[in-house]
């Protein structure tokens, strides 16, 4: 019977923290020499030097997988593309319209199918945005290119 | 006019009804994503320039008083920090909701806040130009120093994780670095982003890291809700005599932490949070409980985060130096209404400085009526359905993120920051460390930088003094502390073997 040996989710722990170091360490080498580079350079540095460690003893096996899943990523992911379509619409209409488009879909795309909880939940929200911020704070809303 | 009259001048009703619009708006604020005490105070700073030296001071002093408490609230029923300085409650708070004692978990917390703000307060009456003098003993080393004490406090917090902790803090510490130099002016990391050529912003950072993550981690984990039935709220909000005698040292332990590290400037709720936390952590029979719904870990941070209310003020208003960024706008206020911090503020002045006092300790008191008469309603949130929940918080986060600079890009920020600090939940990479180091990484590089300077000149007695040793000597043990077991036990093993 073969054993598979089972991927250690801690080598992608790893990997976003040499991706993070190196990115500002390439970014380190855009800034004149002298003083504003050393301490960036420095952490840079202590940063990968960690991320070593961690995988020399990730692969010793002295770090034992803690049960990491990333079940549910693709759903939560696309949650994200959705809100970054809402931030896109808040630059093009401005707040409350954007709102107002992106509230109803969003409830039914985790599931809610109650038409007049959707609509009773966006009205309300967008009405006590508008009096608390809008009116009582007077608070500047996002405003759109476009509206 | 002697302290007495002092106190009855809060009885008009001006003073009074300014002190409840305070305290509503800053329980408000505090708990909205993005919202704090500081957007609280900053609008209502010029819809003050109307009233009276002493109603305005009350009502600015009641936001910022319940504006602290105010993110409590949605930390441990949702595990969205209202504002940064709340983010040490979700270790042990947001557990207790999960466990259904969210109730519970809003008494104590409201107890621990409750302590801090009027230990705070008093320190404030009674102590204020002796410990503002500790205020000036601080340099540039010793702030450094105690910058760092509050990143060294990540080591022991996630000693479990210490190697992903440090990771982690290497990485927030990066991203504080992001922006124009303090000392050079010279633009650096930005990589070539208008939007951060100054500076990656705190508040969309620390709002996507742990208030927008938890819409994807309330997705990916498929909850219909947070706490799906009445029946998993168990318990009741207000404490029995057993558990009051229970989190009093804690709680009483914490005020005292806040209201100190609040004097000392650029500290703030952070390092104060922490390190009770820590302390709590480490003087419990049992540590391992700490970050799983422990009383005792939720009211040292309660009542560190609302001690600093008080102690920020001590430097203010005694020496003119703000303590926190939320000082520095009480600065302005003072300015603006004629009145000079300083020792005169207490005798020429002693009526405005003691009506701040004394509508700071009354606005304490409605923290209790706050926390304790609306808690089942908060507690409700837990019961919304996640597919009504997650919509809400995600738009306020945005709204909150776009109030900070009034840019759009930083609706972007707080969403790829959201998505890190996703990744990092789910890898079981502490988010704590990342953010504390972010908040504290700017302050830390420019205080050191400072020093270094100054040690060109005189090394010895920038480093040989009583207070940078000591300093020191704490930062060492706080550094060693959470592995002295393992040590103890390495070096025990070895002289068994000899």
């Amino acid at each position: 019977m073969s054993h598979k040996r089972k991927f250690n989710y801690n080598l992608i722990s790893c990997g976003l923290i040499y991706a993070g170091s190196i990115l500002f360490l390439v970014g380190c080498f855009d800034i004149d020499p002298g003083v504003t580079r050393i301490f960036p350079l420095c952490v840079c540095i202590l940063s990968l030097v960690l991320a070593t460690i961690y995988l020399i003893l990730i692969l010793l096996g002295k770090v034992p997988d803690d049960n990491i899943s990333l079940s549910g990523s693709k759903r939560a992911l696309e949650m994200g593309v959705l809100v970054a379509l809402y931030v896109a619409a808040i630059y093009l209409s401005g707040y409350y319209i954007a709102t107002l488009l992106y509230m109803p879909v969003a409830m039914i795309f985790l599931g809610q199918r109650n038409w007049k909880l959707i609509l009773s939940v966006v009205l309300c929200y967008a009405l006590i945005i508008y009096l608390f911020f809008g009116k009582l704070l007077e608070m500047q809303m996002p405003e759109g290119i476009l509206f | 006019m002697d302290v007495l009259s002092y106190f009855l001048q809060i009885f008009t009703f001006e003073n009074l009804l300014w002190l409840v619009i305070g305290s509503v708006i800053g329980v408000v604020l505090g708990a909205l994503p993005g919202m704090s005490a500081d957007t609280g105070i900053g609008i209502f700073l010029p819809l003050t320039f109307s009233l009276s030296p002493t109603a305005a001071l009350i009502c600015l002093g009641a936001i910022y008083v319940t504006g602290s408490y105010g993110g409590n609230i949605t930390a441990v029923l949702v595990n969205t920090p209202g504002t940064a300085d709340s983010l040490f409650m979700t270790l042990d708070g947001y557990p207790m909701t999960l466990k259904g004692q969210g109730l519970k978990a809003i008494g104590v917390t409201t107890i621990g806040a409750f302590a801090g703000g009027v230990v705070g307060c008093l320190a404030l009456m009674f102590i204020a130009p002796k410990l503002a003098l500790v205020a000036y003993l601080f340099g540039s080393w010793e702030l450094f120093l105690t910058v760092m004490m509050g990143i060294i406090i990540i080591v022991g917090l996630i000693k479990e994780n210490a190697f992903k902790g440090l990771m982690s803090a290497s990485l927030g510490f990066l991203c504080s670095l992001v922006g124009i130099d303090s000392i050079t002016g010279q633009s650096r990391l930005s990589f070539g982003i208008m939007a951060i050529y100054d500076e990656l912003p705190l508040l969309p950072v620390v709002l996507g890291a742990f208030a927008f993550s938890q819409v994807f981690i309330l997705i990916a984990e498929n909850r219909q809700a947070i706490v799906i039935d009445k029946s998993e709220m168990k318990g009741s909000v207000w404490l029995s005599k057993k558990e009051f005698r229970y989190i009093l040292p804690e709680t009483i332990r914490g005020s005292l932490i806040g209201t100190i590290v609040g004097i000392i400037p650029a500290a703030g709720t952070t390092v104060a949070a922490g390190l009770s936390y820590n302390l709590a952590r480490s003087s419990d029979a049992d540590p391992s409980s700490f970050g799983k719904g422990n009383p005792k870990g939720l009211t040292s941070v309660s009542a560190a985060n609302n001690g600093v209310v008080g102690g920020s003020l001590v430097p203010l208003l005694t020496l003119g130096i703000p303590g926190n960024a939320t000082s520095a706008l009480f600065l302005s206020a003072l300015m603006i209404h004629g009145l000079s911090p300083g020792p005169q503020l207490f005798t020429l002045n002693a009526k405005y400085a003691y009506g701040l006092i004394f509508g700071l300790l009354l606005a304490n008191v409605f923290i209790l009526f706050f926390g304790f008469f609306g808690a089942s309603f908060y507690a409700r949130i837990t019961r919304v359905p996640s597919s009504i929940l997650i919509p809400i918080i995600a738009a306020l986060c945005i709204l909150g993120a776009f109030s900070f600079r009034y840019l759009v890009s930083d609706m972007v920020i707080v969403l790829l920051f959201g998505i890190l600090g996703y990744y990092m939940d789910r890898l079981s990479i502490p988010m704590a460390p990342f953010v504390l180091a972010f908040v504290l990484g700017k302050s830390a590089e420019l205080n050191l930088r400072r020093s270094l300077i100054l040690m060109e000149k005189n090394p010895i007695d920038v480093i040989f003094n009583p207070l940078s040793l000591a300093l020191i000597l704490i930062d060492l043990i706080m550094l060693i502390w959470p592995f002295w077991d393992v040590i103890k036990a390495s070096l025990f093993h070895r002289a068994k073997t000899k």
